[in-house]
């Protein structure tokens, strides 16, 4: 391969890194962007991950939408805010029905809507794995069109661990 | 130019001829030459340990420093690999180049977990190494070396993999996997016959890697089908195991196509080896689809476990022939020893007790000996083919 055409490929190879990246950037910060809602958490776990530390946990929405039964597959449920100031699961959603809603898949009568860790600061990972859930836990997300869940910020015992910033 | 002035001054003077400056240029050249590794090694070192460092102190920070930072840290890591591979793409060397795009290949993996940290992403993780495969293709296109074509097929194959997870497709004893490694394999060594003349690096990593995943399956293969104990109680799903199956047998026939449409010395053996292994895998495969898995105890299915058993052995003598026609004393020594290991094997399997135990363990024991016996014999007989070629 002679040197101009390396030098093309190179030039190829920076502008497609810039697209894919930049576009992918670009589009977790816009799907950030939204109306905040507060989802409770259950189940910490801190781990301790090659690639940094983070809590996994549980939403409690995940629980709220097992009980309602669903088939496995693809489902989506209306989530509304309750006394508590967060946001719970009401119904199953049913297709074109306008509400606040999450996307996700329901196998073996579990729920996943794609939300399970939280990245942390290194010196917070072991105040994390001292913390208990209680109302006072939750993520802090904003949903998009589709359902899909972008988590913004952690509270644990009325205190931000992290924010993406 | 010091040295070239120099040079010229003396031959001016009458002190050496041209061939004496031609010497000594060569000279300084080869050893110039050793100095630019010596160079390139430690600039390699300091640039892995400033990148680690880097990566270091961003995680020890990571509250502190804001995650545009991060990022704008990652992307410029990631476009000044290409920089560096541009500024070394007209040296005559192409290692500083490689190692540039290398580095990038690393960067663009590193971005793609940061980026998911920094948002708090998770699932689909076969989509990570798949981008990433796709972004390394380039690089492997430019290198003159298969390091970066070993790079891609790394990832292709743990994506395959992660994606094979995903949908549920690895469950179960395993056909699945096994049909879509082989024949993925078989494609590998495919593509090289294409590859083989415009680029030969590449098709020399696409080989290594295509056999390397047929060992792999046989050795497993070996272990698990003709074995008493149960890989997994679970049944695969019937599309998945015909699907891998039919993508098996489609790179069979490529293979076959391609050996029929190539005028080549030695085909009718290869043609051979092509069949047995088809007919050695899909028999493998039968005695899996139709064990009972209910059952652990290898007495009540005599008649599976000796065909099994006779499939795993042929499996074994093939590969053994194939190393020793190669002249591969290892390969011919790993595949013996497979075999050995399987015969002994098959008698803890059949034992029922102490009595059955011993007797099978003395006959397995003569059976040894024989063969180690005979082995000698027919290397005194049998002419060597040379130094480290089998006889």
């Amino acid at each position: 391969m002679n040197l101009h055409r390396v030098k093309r490929l190179l030039i190829l190879m920076g502008v497609v890194d810039m697209l894919v990246f930049g576009g992918w950037i670009a589009h977790e910060y816009g799907a950030r962007s939204g109306d905040r809602i507060e989802l409770p958490i259950y189940g910490y776990d801190p781990r301790d991950l090659l690639s940094g530390h983070y809590v996994q946990f549980h939403l409690v929405a995940e629980r709220e939408a097992a009980a309602l039964g669903l088939d496995a597959g693809p489902v989506s449920v209306c989530i509304e805010r309750g006394a508590d100031g967060q946001h719970h699961v009401t119904h199953a959603r049913a297709p074109g029905e306008a509400c606040t809603f999450l996307a996700g898949t329901s196998e073996s009568s579990r729920v996943d809507f794609g939300v399970d860790r939280f990245y942390v600061d290194e010196r917070r990972a072991n105040e994390v794995g001292r913390v208990r859930e209680g109302p006072r836990t939750y993520l802090v997300v904003t949903v998009d069109a589709a359902g899909g869940v972008h988590p913004i910020e952690l509270v644990v015992d009325g205190k931000s661990l992290a924010a993406t910033r | 130019m010091k040295l070239v002035r120099k040079l010229e001054e003396w031959r001016n003077a009458g002190l050496i001829d041209d061939a004496h400056v031609a010497s000594i240029m060569r000279h300084e050249e080869q050893q110039s030459h050793g100095a630019q590794w010596g160079v390139w090694g430690i600039g390699a070192v300091g640039a892995l340990a400033v990148t680690t460092g880097i990566i270091s102190v961003v995680s020890a920070n990571w509250d502190v420093v804001p995650a545009w930072a991060k990022l704008l840290v990652a992307l410029s890591l990631l476009i000044g690999a290409l920089g560096g591979a541009w500024r070394t793409a007209r040296f005559e060397s192409p290692w500083p180049r490689d190692l540039f795009l290398f580095f990038h290949d690393g960067m663009v993996l590193a971005t793609i977990g940061l980026v998911a940290q920094i948002f708090h992403l998770h699932g689909h993780a076969w989509r990570a190494p798949a981008l990433c495969a796709l972004l390394a293709l380039p690089a492997a296109a430019i290198s003159r070396r298969s390091l970066l074509t070993y790079v891609v097929l790394a990832h292709v194959t743990v994506a395959s993999l992660l994606l094979l997870d995903e949908v549920g497709w690895i469950e179960g004893q395993g056909l699945t996997l096994r049909f879509l490694t082989a024949g993925l394999g078989l494609s590998l060594i495919a593509g090289a016959r294409l590859l083989d003349e415009p680029r030969a690096e590449i098709a020399g990593a696409l080989r290594v890697w295509g056999f390397a995943l047929l060992g792999c399956v046989v050795v497993h293969a070996c272990a698990v089908w003709s074995g008493a104990s149960e890989y997994s109680s679970h049944l695969e799903p019937q599309l998945a195991v015909y699907a891998s199956g039919a993508f098996f047998g489609l790179a069979m026939v490529v293979h076959v196509a391609l050996e029929l449409g190539t005028p080549s010395t030695g085909r009718a053996k290869r043609l051979l080896a092509l069949t047995t292994f088809a007919v050695l895998f899909a028999g493998a495969a039968m005695i899996s689809a139709t064990r009972d898995t209910t059952s652990s105890f290898a007495s009540e299915h005599l008649g599976q476990q000796l065909l099994g058993f006779a499939l795993a052995c042929a499996l074994c003598i093939t590969v053994a022939v194939a190393a020793a026609h190669a002249g591969s004393q290892r390969g011919t020594n790993l595949a013996t020893l497979a075999l050995a290991t399987r015969i002994l094997f098959f008698y803890v399997e059949l034992a029922k007790d102490l009595m059955t135990t011993g007797a099978g363990l003395i006959v397995t024991g003569a059976v040894f000996l024989g063969l180690a016996y005979g082995w000698w014999r027919l290397r005194r007989v049998l002419p060597v083919n040379g130094p480290g070629g089998a006889s």
